[in-house]
């Protein structure tokens, strides 16, 4: 659906995306990760149009994005902070996006205001962050895009909110073969609605891949021993990270799970067992390997 | 199609409604003004004045007042309207709707225009109904072509306004922008050609800086002029036509330049600009020229006391001038004081810019005052304000050669004093003539009179004086009018009627004694007559001119 091919922007002498590639297929949730200022804002923004690029391409459905407004109009971008029209009202935003995107949906909007709690007669710069936020989400959904891109999307909302967010969003990709993209450090939110994840850093694509198979690829494994394993005894073994509490070893090992235990179970253990990792812990690792980690900071 | 027309009507229709408020607050400003002044200066004027009640009086003031009003109304909603090219925030919402540039471009520019426009309309349709109850009314027809007129004004400057919207970030930096360019230009045109007048003796540059440089002033002094019914008017045809094809030259020039930059800049403008000073990397430094020169230039003037471009004092402060004025917009415009090297840069080129201008407009000057035109390519020289017309080769060499001698007399300081003068010819300060070319083309100077009457060229003016050439400008003043000449003399009050041959033996004797008499009338006081028949001409006869003077004074009835 959407096609990114060595897409590269910069601001002035900066480059903030460097040669970009990778697909979004229909009907998918993406989550988009990454440290603060590694590019998924501005990744966002040449998705949907705002911006547009220094070098490469992208593409949807095999049409440039920027200056399109056949192909924009099926795109809706919700920035970490949503701008509305000075004195605005709920109301008056649905009427200007009722007027500009064709495939506003008014009855989504009513049934939509029945289920958020926010008046549609009361000013948006009155209300509270996390309600703007709602107020935002409603507009979006009400658009009913073919992509939907949000920036901080859960930024605000409390966790009943979130709760009604992310089952409307599952709601629309199952309807309407919507494809969202997530951009988050909320990795919790994440992980439970997200099929693919995307990691950038320093304006580089480090990985983008299927959730499931990310977690199939890194494992973590506590694991006590007499006495700890030689190098050689280890070696065959990808371990990313060992920290160790007594006789206790927590190990990050990239690999077959199968694998992984039958090797460990061949070092004669007293204990060994296999956690999957969070989200989270698995976005520390890689980071840790790109030398964006708690030690480095601090120094 | 069909949505996405709707979608730019929808978005300009939204941006209609949200800037309703503005308009009426600035329309209700403008029938405050217009009539409500208006009635308030009938009212003073009506006191003291028979013509109180005569629309001309005050259709080209309020015109104009209308019209600036429209102007500074458009200003204000350009930048409303397009703000969100100054906010990121707002700047992500925009650029993301399904519209393309040029829509965008186009829904709030035409909402801007719409606005604006309304105002000045409501506030020329109360002009036109308070026409109705003055008893001089101005013409239903001059009423339509200004208000024609001024819409296509006003829509120039709403391009032209955009240009300037469209290479800034922020509001701030728009407003630097437009006046740097709409004052400090046609500012710095007025210095050099003060300067161009100062070193060009004998030529006067026509053009009108703060009109040519300004679409804001070109279309401001239009108005005021064609508002009055003077402008156009008691040419010929062909002037005219000219005047009125430079007119909309001009106008549309500007417009069309103005919207092929805009829709090109805001096409390729980057949305992530907002906030910077400027959008594109081209423009601070433009701006900075413009502001360093004419920054420099005032602030030499003040130090130095002088305006005059050939004064070490000057330049000294002028340089330092530049340069501060360069460093100062660099600050506000980088935000800081980052890039004071590049400021220092910009400053010097403004430095080194003007220093070549003065040099160009030095040389031009001091070329074109060098200009003489060889006899045989001249087919007439047109003098004294126009009523005398040379054609006879003679003449026309005689006056080179008094061209000549003049410039080399200006060159020299080769002048006589003013009180050594006495206006023989006719009482004014200069000496005017235009050569006409055998190609049609024409070459005008005007000289003072202290370079004119010099002792080695007052003998060639003598020698022009006394061609005939010189005394068929009195031919249409000693044909009668009616069957009446009048002859008003110095110092009488009686207007004396005369006949026809009277009048031309008047002109003969003077033309006889002019004949013999030497260049020491120059230096004579003169006796000063006026005759009028169809045409309406002065005489200063010299003392010494003895016939001429009885013949005169012998007119004056008897005292009895």
């Amino acid at each position: 659906m959407i096609k990114l091919l060595n897409l590269t922007k910069r601001f002035g002498g900066y480059t903030a995306l460097n040669e970009i590639s990778a697909e979004l297929k229909k009907g998918c949730i993406y989550g988009l990760v990454g440290s603060n200022g590694s590019g998924k804002s501005t990744l966002m923004r040449l998705l949907s149009g705002v911006y547009f690029p220094d070098g490469g391409s992208i593409s949807f459905e095999g049409f440039s994005i920027f200056d399109n407004p056949e192909i924009k109009s099926q795109i809706f971008y919700l920035p970490d902070t949503p701008f509305f029209f000075r004195g605005a009202n709920l109301l008056s935003m649905a009427d200007f996006y009722e007027g500009v995107y064709p495939t506003f949906d008014r009855n989504r909007f009513i049934r939509l205001c029945e289920v958020f709690p926010i008046s549609t007669t009361d000013k948006i710069d009155n209300m509270s962050k996390g309600m703007q936020r709602q107020a935002a989400l409603m507009l979006a959904l009400s658009v009913r895009p073919k992509l939907l891109l949000l920036d901080e999307a859960f930024d605000g909302l409390d966790p009943v909110m979130r709760s009604v967010l992310k089952n409307l969003l599952i709601d629309s990709v199952t309807e309407n073969e919507m494809t969202t993209v997530i951009a988050s450090h909320n990795l919790r939110e994440l992980e439970d609605l997200c099929d693919h994840i995307s990691l950038i850093h320093e304006g580089r694509l480090i990985f983008s891949d299927d959730l499931e198979e990310i977690k199939g690829r890194i494992h973590k494994v506590q694991v006590a021993f007499e006495s700890f394993p030689t190098e050689s005894q280890l070696s065959g073994l990808d371990i990313k990270k060992c920290q160790r509490t007594g006789k206790l070893y927590q190990m990050v090992i990239c690999g077959d799970e199968f694998e992984i235990m039958n090797r460990i179970n061949w070092l004669n253990p007293i204990f060994a067992e296999l956690i999957t990792p969070t989200l989270e812990e698995i976005f520390i690792y890689e980071m840790e390997e790109e030398g964006y980690d708690v030690k480095n900071i601090l120094g | 199609m069909t949505s996405r027309i709707s979608s730019v009507r929808s978005l300009l229709k939204f941006t209609l409604k949200k800037q309703t408020p503005q308009t009426l607050l600035i329309a209700a400003i403008s029938l405050i003004i217009c009539p409500g002044m208006l009635i308030a200066a009938v009212n003073d004027a009506a006191e003291y004045r028979n013509d109180a009640y005569d629309m001309f009086n005050y259709f080209s003031q309020f015109s104009t007042i209308i019209f600036v009003l429209a102007v500074l109304s458009l200003v204000f909603l350009l930048v409303s309207n397009f703000s969100f090219l100054f906010s990121k925030k707002a700047g992500d919402m925009y650029h993301a709707l399904p519209l393309t540039r040029n829509e965008l471009l186009f829904a709030r520019t035409a909402a801007s225009f719409i606005g604006a426009g309304f105002v000045m309309t409501l506030s020329f349709a109360a002009l036109w109904l308070s026409n109705c109850f003055f008893s001089v009314q101005v013409s239903a027809a001059l009423f339509l072509e200004t208000y024609l007129l001024m819409l296509l004004f006003l829509l120039t400057l709403t391009v032209f306004t955009l240009v300037f919207i469209v290479i800034s970030g922020g509001i701030f930096d728009c407003l630097i922008a437009l006046f740097a360019v709409n004052a400090g230009l046609p500012a710095l045109g007025t210095v050099f050609v003060h300067f161009y007048n100062s070193g060009s003796y004998g030529i006067e540059a026509s053009i009108n800086p703060v009109a040519y440089l300004s679409p804001f002033g070109f279309t401001l002094s239009r108005i005021a002029q064609f508002s009055d019914g003077i402008l156009y008017k008691d040419l010929s045809l062909g002037t005219t036509l000219l005047s009125w094809l430079g007119l909309f030259g001009y106008t549309l020039g500007v417009l069309a330049v103005s919207a092929v930059i805009s829709i090109k800049l805001f096409h390729i403008r980057k949305s992530e600009t907002a906030g910077e000073s400027y959008s594109f990397k081209f423009v601070p430094a433009v701006i900075s020229t413009v502001i360093s020169m004419a920054g420099g230039y005032l602030i030499g003037m003040i130090a130095s006391s002088t305006y005059t471009f050939s004064e070490l004092d000057f330049w000294v402060f002028f340089i330092l001038g530049s340069l501060l004025s360069s460093i100062v917009f660099g600050v506000i415009a980088n935000r800081g004081f980052k890039k004071l090297y590049s400021s220092f840069i910009r400053g010097g080129v403004a430095i080194v810019l003007t220093v070549v201008a003065v040099i160009t407009v030095a040389l031009v000057s001091a070329y074109n005052v060098q200009y003489l035109p060889k006899a045989e390519n001249v087919k007439e020289i047109s003098a004294f304000d126009g009523n005398c017309t040379y054609t006879e080769r003679e003449d026309i060499e005689t006056f080179i050669k008094l061209h000549n001698t003049v410039i080399e007399n200006y060159k020299e300081g080769i002048f006589v004093k003013y009180y050594e003068v006495f206006d023989v010819i006719y009482n004014t300060e200069g000496f005017n003539f235009e050569y006409v070319m055998t190609n049609g083309k024409k070459v005008e100077r005007d000289y003072g009179t202290h370079a004119i009457f010099a002792k080695n060229s007052s003998h060639l003016v003598l020698k022009l004086l006394c061609s005939d050439a010189f005394y068929k400008r009195y031919n249409d003043c000693i044909t009668p009018d009616n069957g009446l000449i009048v002859l008003t003399m110095d110092g009488k009050n009686e207007s004396i009627p005369i006949s026809a041959e009277v009048a031309k033996n008047i002109i003969d004797t003077f033309k006889t004694e002019m004949r013999s008499a030497d260049t020491d009338i120059f230096s004579e006081e003169c006796f000063y007559i006026n005759i009028r028949g169809k045409g309406d001409r002065h005489i200063y006869i010299p003392k010494s001119f003895t016939e001429t003077v009885k013949l005169v004074e012998g007119l004056l009835p008897e005292k009895v």
